[in-house]
């Protein structure tokens, strides 16, 4: 039945020809998908930026072509350029051309040269045989002379004599005659070799133009062929199947072996395919900035063409990153080391991209199927953010130069004192920013002034830093509490205060010369750091105020203070409080007096009449009580434990309470609290934080929904509202939200403030880093670090001017006479003065006088240098900080230096005069370093390059050499600005005026002497100091024509006149006799 | 109407419907396999769909790429129900007319292994390998991120194959769960053969023959595992807290859960004092329990009710049968005690670490 069935075709149970459509069908299926997955995998995303690429280099090797031909000097371009860039082939023709023709030229000039090296030779031989012959006759005629007795050689008297004269004599003529030919004929031969070196060296020129040319030719048609990408050879070997062999068109990577990616159980290095796409990021001379998609786009960042992009543009910072001098190379620092995101994907949508802001966001979602994605826990960083990487390798450093925005973050953190809850590397065993709370009743007007200040701080003064804890919106359902836990807290602290030997206010201040000495030319120096409404601060100086000032605004300080306190810590700050930046301004007793009596009368009269409302019964307290008392007993025991207190002990004990709840220790020291532990999170990590790990509280699942779901919103939302992550929470009042508000960075503070403690929190990272890539400081650099870290915290720059930076007290030494009280600046001190005289006059600024003591150098400042109780080891810092600024590097070879600057100046548009002109400290800074790594690899030196630790000082002076520097001392009248003792001559004002020199020998740099006399203002713009021995100045300082003229031996003279013993005796005589 | 399938989407609920409605359309297939009416469910379900697409939570876990197989594995179970059932019911129905069934008259004793076979095969081969290629190049599958043991995915879901499995961890001991009831279900399923030796059924659909067999596959399969995938692939969200449909997933979702252990019931509840400090003591009763549900129930089912079967079956394959058929139905009795009263283990010897 069964072979029956295989004869028979209709015994198949399928239709045998259905079954071949269906396979026909199926087959033809089968081979489409697969054909569709191939050119899937070979049709990728960069692949389309990489051919559009090549299209742009070759369009910019003929542009480039074309350029070089004309710079070349050339006439036109021939041909289409597609080849061959521009015509340089006709420029070569060209050249050599005129190669040939000096060829041609040469010869008959090199006879010239040859015929003259005869004659010069021939004459010279001669010359040299006559003169041999004339010296050895001289010989016979002098001998013979001397036998003869003869005396006057010119006038031989004997015979025998004259006969040997006129010998001799005519062998002299002989002799004079060939040496003048010999002479012509070395003129002659001169010349001659002369032209043939012109003639050479221009032919030489020539030569190297035509070679330069030829090789710039080769090397252009080179790219140009390398880059064709219609060359049938460079479509096959990128085209789909043959790709596997030799492909242009191809993923391309860094290899990053000092910057690990977290696999979890394995750290491995990064690869960084980012410029498979950003295939222009090096390429800084031949493609226009604008790679941060920020501004791309933007006005004067438009697209140059229809499908430009930031792939196509060059990295916005070359200088840093991009080229071989670059401080950060990208070979060795790759890209997502710094930028975050996906290194190994190869795709817009997935490669973890961020958006700036929400509009660009849009463009992305519409326009490039742009989504939020959670497979990588490294985002790209927004490029608000991108500073905060610096962090990774710069950890030692208080300012890291460029990243503008995390210094002013560290310094925000530093002052507004958010280390004192949450722990963070860079400020551990920072001292507490808040002032100490042992002894309050000392210190307050009264137990009111606290209760108020507490309730809400802002009232009494709205810059200050102590942030709001109270009538924040989680507890608006809880009336009552907060004016409970004020006065709990209150009492608490009142109840741990211990005296304090205070000196008694004497009660006969003054207060208008209290307000003179406050604010009068800047007063003595209060102005520097605190402000107060009596002295604006004028519109046009120096900067605007920070909003952070160093230290609070004083307006109201006689609600607050008691007079007592007040003139005890005036007269020594440390004495109440030994860490205190406040310093002593060695006011005598009397000013004192008068600065308390003028400050009592600054008082804020609307905080002093607004009432605080204490609770009217216990009930809150006990809630209090029993809610803590219930997490360690029942409630029973812990009700019947609330019934036995009294009513004072309820309101101590929740205020107990309340303290460790609220962690008041964290910014203040409070006695029995010096150990505790800081109350916050620790941020170390966080900018690493998974925001899994973030409570959104209720808006998480909108936020998720809209993709804001990240560590920015967190932190935006978290710092403008601090409890808003309660919102729709029923939580007890001990579990809620309880970090206070800071006013700098709530909701209508500047984003811009904010933006930058978010880009310090958001550099607080897991360390992915390998040690040789971080930057690490030597003891000698560490000590500059901390240096640096003191002179901004005892804010230094409050008065002085540091490199452009600070001098707050300018804004207010106004008037005419205004400029003569400024402060000094700070640029280059530490090569103007000697180290051992900077670490003397930083510990006692007056040598010994005692308070009230004008200033040593200029005694008619009004503003004190304040005696800050330094120790030897910070005054170790200072020095060595000033000693090794060199930010200002202020170069000795003003051409070299001139021509590294101009050079970096015309490759990076970033640093172009006019942009310099309105940066900032931090960018002038950065440029300097960039550019003198270039200048110090070339040998040069700075002039603020100081000896350290030691300074040799001149050797002593002859007197005569005194003599002479004494009568140039006079002649320029020094002593008319530099009078001994800031005396100020008739007819002169403070502002002529000019350090007292009495001290010169043990104060001043005696290398930074010599500069100084050479070129005053290139130290210190705008200095009265003339240069007298610039070429312009006209007038020479000794015109004795017998004497010196020699203007570097005159500048030492004077600087080591300076320097001797005997100097500051004849100073004295010689002021009193300009004087008299 | 949102709200209302929430509510229908409770674990409990949703398991009784589901139970329910799959029993009732074994009891009443004569009308639910009627073209009209299957077609109209089938239509109400499209509809369903499409409506509840316009939520976005809803279109977000639906189009997720991973529950993809999941919806295709929805509409084919139901399919292919539906055409078993109604060929049962046609061939039934000739059954009784004493006629020979369709699947006998259509095709011929024995046909070609080719083209007949071999060709075919090849056919479906290179059509069921196009639908894979272009599936993946349709749906992307990329690589996520490196594991890290700090962070797992909130819910960790196992492939979704495996959902079921998942699904009876939330009520049984993970030695249970995860080694012995897979293992029972493997082994069950190869003694299938060796169990069910009736030849009828062999070759064409019916239902009438097999009524029991036919329910506990139903049962087995539908229930107990398709809706168990459904349950833990749509219905389960973070921290595997239970969402409907309609509901967001929000991470914060309190589910009411205590652990009540059937020694508490026993002595505090039913006997009103403290349980005993002896292990064994304490646990008796829940020993005694499970012995007396796998050891006393086939021997009493066997004197009374399934007379029959173990006439025609043979004692040992009876109680192999039986054994494994029981374990299958402690299955929905757990659940329905853990949603009822918390219970979370019979015997709970944590003295041992062994719970049931």
């Amino acid at each position: 039945m069964a072979e029956e069935g295989i004869k028979d075709a209709g015994a198949t149970f399928f239709d045998v020809k259905r079954l071949n459509r269906w396979f026909l069908v199926s087959a033809a299926a089968m081979t489409v998908a697969y054909a569709w997955s191939v050119v899937q995998d070979h049709d990728r995303e960069f692949k389309s930026y990489q051919w559009r690429f090549f299209e742009l280099e070759r369009e910019q090797a003929e542009a480039q072509g074309k350029a070089a031909f004309s710079a070349a000097g050339g006439a036109t371009v021939v041909g289409d350029g597609a080849k061959t860039p521009g015509g340089m082939r006709d420029e070569i023709e060209r050249l050599k051309g005129m190669l040939a023709a000096d060829h041609a030229e040469r010869p008959e000039l090199a006879t010239r040269l040859h015929d003259a090296e005869f004659v010069y030779a021939t004459t010279n031989a001669s010359m040299k045989l006559a003169k041999a012959i004339f010296e050895a006759e001289r010989f016979v005629y002098e001998e013979k002379a001397h036998h003869l007795g003869e005396h006057d050689l010119s006038a031989p008297q004997g015979d025998e004599a004259k006969t040997a004269f006129a010998k001799y004599q005519i062998l002299k003529g002989e002799y004079d005659g060939l040496d003048e030919a010999d002479k012509q004929a070395e003129a002659d031969r001169n010349i001659a070799r002369n032209e043939l070196g012109r003639f050479d060296a221009l032919g030489n020129d020539v030569a190297t133009r035509l070679e330069v040319t030829e090789r710039e030719v080769a090397r252009l048609e080179k790219r140009a062929d390398s880059l064709d990408d219609e060359r049938v050879f460079t479509q096959f070997r990128n085209s789909l199947l043959f790709n596997f062999m030799a492909p242009t068109v191809a993923p391309r990577k860094f290899v990053v072996k000092e910057i690990l990616d977290d696999l979890n159980f394995l750290s491995v290095p990064k690869v960084d395919m980012c410029s498979s796409c950003h295939l222009a990021t090096d390429r800084f001379k031949d493609y226009p900035a604008g790679n941060a998609h920020v501004t791309f786009g933007e006005e004067g960042n438009e697209p140059r063409f229809e499908d430009d992009s930031p792939a196509f543009r060059s990295h916005s910072k070359p200088e840093l990153y991009c080229t071989s001098m670059s401080p950060h190379g990208q070979d060795r620092f790759g890209c997502s080391g710094c930028h975050g995101g996906g290194n190994q994907r190869l795709a817009f949508a997935t490669s973890f991209h961020t958006p700036t802001n929400k509009d660009e966001r849009e463009v992305w979602e519409d326009e490039r199927h742009w989504h939020p994605v959670h497979e990588w826990e490294y985002p790209m960083l927004g490029s608000k953010y991108l500073d905060a990487s610096c962090y990774k390798c710069h950890t030692q450093e208080v300012h890291i130069p460029g990243a503008e925005k995390w210094n002013r973050g560290r310094d925000l953190v530093a002052k507004l004192g958010c280390f004192g809850c949450h722990k963070m590397a860079p400020f551990d065993g920072f001292r507490r920013v808040g002032p100490p709370l042992g002894h309050v009743a000392a210190k307050f007007a009264d137990l009111d002034f606290m209760l108020k200040w507490v309730d809400n701080p802002q009232s009494f003064r709205p810059t200050t830093r102590m942030p709001a804890f109270f009538h924040r919106e989680n507890r608006a359902t809880e009336p009552g509490r907060d004016q409970a836990e004020i006065t709990a807290l209150v009492t608490f602290l009142y109840n741990l205060t211990t005296p304090q030997a205070l000196k008694s206010y004497p009660g006969n201040g003054d207060a208008d010369r209290g307000k003179k000495l406050f604010g009068e030319h800047g007063g003595v120096g209060c102005l520097a750091c605190h402000s107060i409404d009596d002295f604006p601060a004028g519109e046009s100086k120096v900067d605007k105020l920070d909003a952070l000032r160093h230290g609070p605004e004083l307006s109201g300080v006689g609600s607050k203070v008691k007079p007592d306190w007040l003139f005890t810590w005036l007269l020594d700050p440390k004495s109440l409080w030994p860490e205190t930046n406040m310093p002593n301004l060695r006011l005598t007793e009397s000013e004192a007096a008068d600065l308390v009596a003028y400050l009592m009368t600054k008082r804020n009269v609307a905080f002093e009449q607004s009432v605080f409302e204490k609770p009217a019964d216990d009930k809150i307290y006990e809630e209090i009580l029993v809610e803590k008392l219930k997490e360690r007993m029942t409630g029973a025991r812990a009700a019947q434990e609330v019934r036995n207190m009294s009513g004072f002990e309820k309101r101590r004990k929740s205020g107990e309470f309340l303290l460790d709840h609220y962690g008041c220790f964290g910014c203040h020291e409070i006695p029995g609290y010096e150990d505790s532990k800081p109350i916050g999170t620790e941020l170390n990590g966080w900018g690493s934080k998974h925001p899994d790990r973030l409570d959104f509280g209720m808006v998480e699942m909108d936020w998720k929904a809209e993709g804001y779901f990240n560590r920015e919103a967190w932190l935006t939302q978290k710092l403008t509202n601090t409890r808003f992550y309660d919102r729709n929470k029923d939580k007890k009042p001990f579990e809620k939200l309880k970090m206070p508000q800071f006013a700098q960075l709530a909701e209508g503070a500047p984003d811009a403030d904010r933006e930058a403690v978010m880009d310090f929190v958001f550099s607080l990272v897991k360390d992915n880093t390998i040690s040789s890539i971080r930057r690490h400081l030597t003891p000698d650099e560490e000590s500059v670090e901390r240096g640096r870290r003191l002179v901004r915290e005892k804010n230094c720059i409050g008065c002085h001017l540091l490199y452009g930076e600070g001098g707050e007290i300018r804004n207010f030494q106004l008037g005419e006479e205004g400029a003569a009280y400024y402060p000094p600046l700070l640029d280059g001190q530490g090569a103007r003065t000697q180290h051992d005289w900077l670490d003397r006059f930083l510990n006692d600024p007056v040598m010994g006088k005692g308070r009230g003591a004008p200033a040593m150098l200029r005694p008619w400042m009004k503003a004190r240098m304040p005696t800050f109780g330094f120790t030897q080891e910070q005054r170790n810092d200072i020095v060595a900080y000033f000693a090794h600024e060199k930010v200002w590097h202020t170069s000795t070879e003003r051409g070299l230096w001139d021509s590294i600057a101009g050079k970096f100046k015309r490759d990076f548009p970033a640093y172009d005069d006019s942009t310099m002109r309105k940066a900032n400290h931090s960018k002038i800074e950065l440029f300097h370093d960039l550019v003198a790594r270039t200048y110090q690899r070339q040998g040069g030196s700075f002039i603020y390059e100081t000896d350290f630790p030691q300074m040799s000082k001149p050797a002593p002076l002859s007197d005569a050499d005194r003599d002479h520097a004494r009568e140039m001392f006079v002649r320029l009248q020094c002593v008319l600005c530099h009078m001994p003792g800031g005396v100020v001559p008739k007819g002169k004002t403070a502002a002529d005026m000019a350090p007292d020199l009495s001290y010169a020998r043990e104060r001043l740099a005696p290398r930074w002497v010599a500069h100084w006399l050479e070129t005053p203002d290139t130290y210190q713009r705008g200095t009265r100091m003339p240069g007298f021995w610039k070429p312009e100045a006209g007038v020479r300082p000794t015109n004795d024509p017998n004497g010196l003229n020699d203007p570097d031996l005159e500048m030492a003279l004077l600087r080591d006149y300076l320097f001797t013993e005997e100097f500051a005796t004849e100073y004295r005589e010689i002021a009193k006799r300009a004087g008299g | 109407m949102k709200d209302f399938f929430n509510a229908l989407a409770d674990p409990s609920r949703f398991f009784l419907i589901f139970t329910v409605a799959v029993l009732a359309m074994l009891r009443w297939r004569e009308f639910f396999t009627a073209p009209k009416v299957a077609l109209t469910i089938f239509a109400g379900a499209v509809i369903f769909f499409v409506w509840a697409l316009k939520d976005p939570g809803f279109k977000a876990n639906i189009s997720k790429p991973d529950n993809i197989p999941i919806i295709f594995m929805l509409f084919l179970v139901g399919y292919f129900s539906w055409l078993s059932l109604y060929r049962a019911v046609k061939n039934d129905r000739r059954i009784d007319r004493g006629e020979l069934p369709e699947e006998a008259v259509e095709s011929p004793k024995k046909v070609l292994v080719w083209p007949d076979l071999v060709y075919s095969e090849f056919i479906c081969m290179l059509i069921g390998t196009a639908i894979l290629v272009i599936w993946a190049i349709l749906l992307k599958a990329p690589l996520e991120e490196p594991a890290n043991p700090n962070k797992t995915p909130n819910p960790s879901k196992a492939p979704w194959y495996f959902l079921g499995l998942q699904e009876m961890l939330v009520y049984f001991d993970p030695w249970l769960a995860g080694v012995i009831l897979p293992g029972l279900i493997v082994n069950g399923l190869m003694a299938i053969p060796y169990v069910d030796t009736n030849p009828k059924g062999n070759g064409y659909y019916t239902f009438k023959e097999r009524p029991f067999a036919i329910t506990s596959f139903f049962f087995g399969f539908v229930v107990l595992w398709v809706s168990m995938i459904i349950l833990m692939t749509f219905l389960r969200g973070p921290n595997q807290a239970f969402f409907g449909p309609f509901e967001q997933w929000n991470l914060h979702k309190v589910e009411p859960t205590v652990n009540i252990q059937f020694s508490q019931i026993f002595w505090q509840q039913w006997l009103g004092t403290s349980r005993p400090i002896n292990w064994l003591m304490r646990e008796m009763p829940g020993i005694l329990l499970v012995l007396g549900y796998l050891a006393v129930t086939p021997i009493v089912l066997a004197k009374t009710v399934c007379k029959k079967m173990v006439t025609q079956m043979g004692n040992p394959r009876f109680l192999t049968m039986m054994i494994m058929f029981l374990i299958m139905v402690a299955m929905p009795i757990k659940m329905v005690l853990r949603w009822t009263c918390n219970l979370q283990f019979i015997v709970n010897i944590q003295e041992l670490a062994l719970n049931i």
